[in-house]
């Protein structure tokens, strides 16, 4: 039974034997097992088709040009466990769309996969980035199943992989991306000092990562990848697609080894 | 107090460019967007791995057994859309078995159709492994156009470049096959057909299933390109400044746009064209792709330069408009492509737009045209015919009647059959004089009695390019009854800059042209009283700090020359000796 804690943030099993679900701290999901040639949709508008979903770039999307239950499958074949998958910029909150998430190991004689549930089914509240935790296992592909109502899906980014558990909590201080918007705005005057109204030319989710008395085992394994790769990122309770908005700033902090490090994001909340 | 959130556009009309590599084609599985158009029994296409194919794949077509000639559509056009017609289309095709003798092998077909099963119509390219042909395909049977030696092993990889493109009376066909890579390519076409009697249309763009009628066949295919020329379909292309608040599901675009300046255009009363405006676009690179493909391979903007994307001339918008406001409620402004510059090393790419009226520019339009027919021989001043040179000038310049210009020293009047003309010497002031062959004939450019409305129509859009639609010529000719009941006549004896002869005709007339962005109109209106109806700008509705008045002390007039009544167009308008003059 899932367990959901956020608005977009489920999870359904504990990480390993014996924890307790944890989603006190922060979520990384960087690491991606999607590519082009393993993912693949139902049905797609060859304008925008499935492929779009392999790719970082959030204005390019998958459109389903259908109303009937679908799927996005992801066959990747890794047998290192994963644990989540994520997806951005969605319609299925604001299109009413139930998702379930689906796994498979083995195929029956026929080849046909044996599709079980590793997220049963829910209707996600917003379009927010979502998140979707399971207990680690090494899968052959995912599967997210979509009952549309009305409203055909779309997405624009798939990631499936394991996920980057961060040491620390978040700290007081910290600005949630969903409420983080930055907007860029000019006000207009005319000679004789009427208002002549305000425009916003442009709005934007900013916020930063940060960490203290971070294990240099810790940091050195599981945070100095997702350094040189990129990051897509989530945060408990508040889920964002988030970008690099410059280097990760990494100093050592104690005598001890303990490590710090900071990374400022941008990122879509929707 | 509520702030609108501003949203800018900029939409370009661009050729129609589509590549795949099969990046995500599976083995044995159906190739996403490729389709079966006829002859549907005994073939299969479907993906296959191939090592040596760009993305280890690719796709396989192939004949069971024999059957009706069949052809696979690539996705575009999708149904219900327009087709392609003039396209270049480049393909890696490899040929696993031999094609039967007096079969088609695999290759490209371009504007094909499906009337009624099984008829199909289209140009084809094939290489059956000797020769690479040139095929039309009518009501279901293929006709071979033309051949060409060219040998192609069984299991080699060759690269096929075909074009079809509508000439004046029929469909040109080319066609190219070469080794290695794909920038290998050389520069001359192997095989060429100027198709006069059939297939003008349009029609969609794939591949051509080996075999037909044959048996068993299979030819396939790692790459797959193709692209409008000469804007013949043309697709919009929009980007977008970026924003959390932008459309971005209802009104598609890349959020790659970080500039965008607009200097407005300059209006000259009573002088000239004025001063041109020009939008200069600013976007940032990022990786691109085609359709999910080719993420990798390349940023977006490098691109468009390396696929020579960008026409001068092409069409241009820039969309302003607040969120809650549908594209087609945003103020759209119509610009045409100038230049561009870029990917540069921060990664910027820019493009310059200017008015349609650029296209009048004196080094890009004049009127008359340069002629290229010379005297084929010496004449005295008494002669009164001549024969063009080189043979057959005649006809493909020259109309059968007009005025021209020998060597820029005599106009004479003449009447045209082939390259013999029968001359009418000493016209308009000149006088008879001796010529020696080889001198130019210079059609002239008469314009008689008209309204300057009709004179500036006809410069702009016979001399000048600019497409009919921005004119509203009614309107000008209605302004020009109203306020400018005067003709204007006038020989053009020499090819001269149209921005030049509007200007003169915009100075003698008293008049102003300037281009309307947002009607996409280029206006006329002849010089008078500014109506007391118009808007006022005033301090309350203008910008703070922005209005800042500048005298023009070198624009006041204090005598004014006057020439009229010209004596030798060959003088020119500004030379005082050619003409009558009063102070």
């Amino acid at each position: 039974v899932p367990v959901v804690i956020s608005d977009n943030l489920v999870l359904t099993l504990p990480q390993a034997v014996g924890d307790a679900p944890n989603a006190n701290n922060p979520l990384i999901g960087w690491r991606n097992l999607v590519t082009v040639g393993n993912i693949g949709a139902d049905s797609e508008d060859p304008a925008s088709p499935g492929l779009n979903l392999a790719n970082a770039m959030t204005h390019q999307l998958w459109r389903s040009v259908s109303l009937a239950v679908q799927y996005v499958t992801v066959t990747h074949g890794a047998v290192d466990p994963i644990d989540y998958v994520g997806v951005a910029g969605h319609n299925f909150g604001s299109g009413h769309i139930t998702v379930r998430l689906e796994g498979y190991t083995a195929v029956d004689g026929l080849g046909t996969p044996l599709w079980f549930p590793l997220v049963g089914e829910f209707m996600p509240a917003d379009d927010t980035p979502l998140l979707m935790r399971f207990a680690p296992q090494s899968l052959v592909g995912v599967r997210i199943k979509l009952h549309p109502t009305t409203v055909r899906p779309l997405a624009a980014v798939v990631y499936v992989g394991p996920l980057l558990v961060l040491q620390r909590r978040i700290y007081v201080g910290h600005k949630p991306m969903p409420f983080a918007e930055r907007v860029d705005n000019v006000v207009s005057r005319s000679d004789r000092g009427h208002y002549l109204g305000a425009t916003i030319l442009s709005a934007w989710n900013e916020g930063a990562i940060q960490q203290n008395n971070v294990e240099s085992e810790f940091y050195r394994a599981e945070v100095e990848p997702w350094r040189k790769q990129g990051v897509m990122s989530d945060y408990p309770a508040e889920v964002a697609y988030c970008w690099p908005a410059g280097d990760m700033d990494v100093s050592n902090q104690l005598a001890n080894g303990m490590m710090q490090f900071s990374l400022n994001v941008q990122g879509i909340v929707s | 107090v509520s702030e609108a959130q501003a949203l800018t556009f900029m939409e370009m009309d661009l050729d129609l460019y589509r590549v795949t590599r099969f990046e995500d084609v599976q083995n044995a599985k159906p190739v996403r967007n490729w389709a079966l158009q006829a002859g549907v029994t005994n073939v299969a296409a479907q993906g296959v791995l191939q090592a040596s194919f760009p993305a280890g794949r690719g796709i396989s077509v192939s004949r069971t057994a024999v059957g009706l000639p069949s052809m696979l559509r690539w996705f575009y056009p999708p149904p219900g859309s327009p087709t392609i017609r003039d396209v270049s289309a480049v393909a890696l095709l490899r040929y696993t078995t031999a094609a039967p003798v007096g079969s088609i092998a695999g290759g490209i077909v371009l504007r094909g159709l499906q009337g009624p099963s099984p008829t199909l119509t289209g140009y084809a390219c094939d290489a059956n492994g000797t020769h690479v042909r040139l095929w039309e395909f009518s009501s279901g049977v293929g006709d071979l156009l033309a051949e060409v030696e060219f040998a192609v092993a069984q299991n080699e990889d060759v690269w096929m470049r075909f074009d079809t493109a509508n000439i004046s009376g029929g469909v040109t066909l080319r066609a190219k096959v070469w080794r290695g890579a794909i920038s290998d390519e050389p520069a001359e076409f192997l095989v060429s057909f100027d198709d006069t009697t059939a297939f003008e249309g349009s029609g969609w763009v794939g591949l051509v299933v080996p075999g037909s009628p044959g048996p068993t066949v299979e030819a396939r295919c790692g790459y797959f390109r193709f692209r409008s020329l000469f804007g013949s379909t043309v697709e919009t292309h929009r980007h977008t400044m970026a924003a959390n608040y932008v459309p971005i599901r209802d009104i598609p675009a890349t959020p790659d746009l970080v500039s965008v300046a607009l200097n407005p255009g300059g209006i000259s009363l009573g002088s000239d064209l004025g001063k041109r405006s020009q939008l200069t676009v600013t976007m940032q690179d990022h990786p691109g792709s085609d359709f999910g493909e080719g993420v990798g391979i390349g940023s977006h903007w490098a691109k468009f330069r390396a696929r020579g994307l960008f026409r001068r001339g092409q069409a241009l918008s820039l969309v302003h408009g607040t969120l809650g406001l549908s594209l087609a409620e945003m103020e759209r402004r119509h610009c045409v492509l100038e230049s561009f510059s870029g990917p540069s090393r921060d990664r910027s790419f820019t493009i310059v737009a200017q008015d349609p009226l650029k296209l009048a520019d004196n080094d890009r339009a004049q009127a008359p045209r340069i002629s290229n027919g010379v005297l084929g021989s010496n004449i005295d001043a008494a002669a009164v015919s001549v024969t063009l040179a080189p043979e057959g000038i005649g006809d493909a310049e020259y109309p059968p009647a007009g005025f021209g210009n020998i060597g820029g020293q005599e106009i004479v009047a003449f009447e045209r059959v082939g390259d013999v003309l029968t001359l009418d010497r000493g016209r308009f002031g000149t006088t008879p004089t001796d010529h020696t062959a080889g001198d130019r004939f210079q059609l002239c450019l008469n314009i008689p009695a008209s309204t300057v409305a009709t004179i500036i129509n006809q410069l702009l859009i016979d001399y000048a390019g600019v497409d009919a639609n921005y004119i509203p010529l009614a309107d000008w000719n209605l302004e020009c009854a109203t306020y400018l009941p005067q003709l204007y006549s006038r020989l053009i004896p020499d090819p001269t800059g149209v921005n030049k002869l509007i200007s003169e005709l915009i100075e003698q007339a008293g008049l102003m042209m300037w281009p309307d962005d947002i009607a996409q109109l280029i206006r006329l209106q002849v010089l008078r009283p500014i109506p007391t109806t118009a808007f006022e700008y005033n301090d309350s509705n203008t910008l703070a700090g922005t209005i800042q008045p500048q005298e023009q002390p070198s624009t006041r007039i204090t005598q004014i020359w006057t020439y009229y009544g010209v004596r030798n167009p060959l003088h020119g308008p500004t030379v005082p000796h050619g003409r009558r003059f009063r102070q």
